[in-house]
């Protein structure tokens, strides 16, 4: 039941989405897609160097993970917007995945706070990101 | 007094903590620019590189960290929001608008919720 109603808002927030010509849903899923991808270089350049430096693995693993934290640096590139903005929803992104990180390498599960918090984080990105801006519309379409 | 102390020492690992982690978001940003410079803003690839070591120096920070990941980390998340912004504001002279505050707001009550709800 929950499910479906979830499914349900899901669907009707894609067709209200097609009706309005300034929020584009293929856009977002390209965005969102960038969001995630730098988050996995992020968390795992930054892994492993932790394995290099905490685990006294080979150095190799460090550089490794050097070079993918610098592949996480040109991701937010490809993003359409400002860069300070890029960066503060990259922010609100970060909060879901810390906790889905824990949740599937550290078997924590998250409590009632910790799903209110990541999902006020969820809301917030959106407001910072996806809110349409007047004068920004060619932000979008130029990508 | 005991409790008292204990107090004493769980402020002192809270402002390590908080201090380590404006230094990371300071570290990840900025190299970040940095890499953002060379690319979008055709700043020539020294840029790019600088950024690029400046990030692997970031990846060092964690490491440093009492802990790792989960809600900590969650935290850090909102510290790096309101550093993002104030980024914006003071090196790129950006002006930001109305939803970038007011979103920026409710993702950082989300991770104060995280962080600071005794459990």
């Amino acid at each position: 039941m929950k499910q479906a109603i979830f499914l349900l808002l899901i669907v009707t927030a894609l067709k209200g989405a097609k009706v309005n010509q300034d929020i584009k849903i293929r856009k977002i899923l390209i965005t969102l897609f960038f969001f995630l991808l730098a988050g996995l270089c992020e968390i795992g350049g930054g892994y492993l160097v932790w394995l290099w430096l905490r685990e006294d693995m080979s150095w190799m693993l460090g550089a490794i993970g050097g070079f993918i934290l610098f592949l996480y640096g040109i991701v937010p590139t490809f993003q359409p917007s400002y860069f300070h903005r890029i960066y503060a929803a990259y922010g609100g992104i970060f909060i879901v995945m810390a906790l889905l990180w824990s949740l599937k390498f550290e078997g924590i599960v998250p409590d009632t706070f910790d799903i209110i918090g990541a999902a006020m984080a969820g809301v917030g990105v959106a407001i910072i990101y996806y809110a349409p801006r007047k004068g920004e519309e060619k932000l979008w379409s130029n990508h | 007094m005991v409790e008292s102390l204990a107090l004493v020492v769980d402020i002192k690992i809270l402002i390590v903590t908080l201090g380590l982690f404006f230094v990371a978001a300071l570290m990840e940003i900025g190299g970040g620019y940095l890499v953002w410079q060379w690319i979008r803003e055709k700043k020539g690839i020294l840029m790019g590189l600088i950024g690029g070591i400046i990030l692997f120096l970031y990846g060092i920070i964690p490491t440093l960290q009492p802990s790792h990941f989960g809600r900590t980390y969650a935290a850090y998340g909102g510290i790096f929001i309101i550093s993002s912004i104030a980024w914006g504001m003071i090196v790129d002279k950006k002006k930001r608008d109305r939803f970038e505050i007011i979103g920026s707001l409710v993702a950082v009550c989300g991770a104060i919720i995280i962080f600071y709800t005794p459990r």
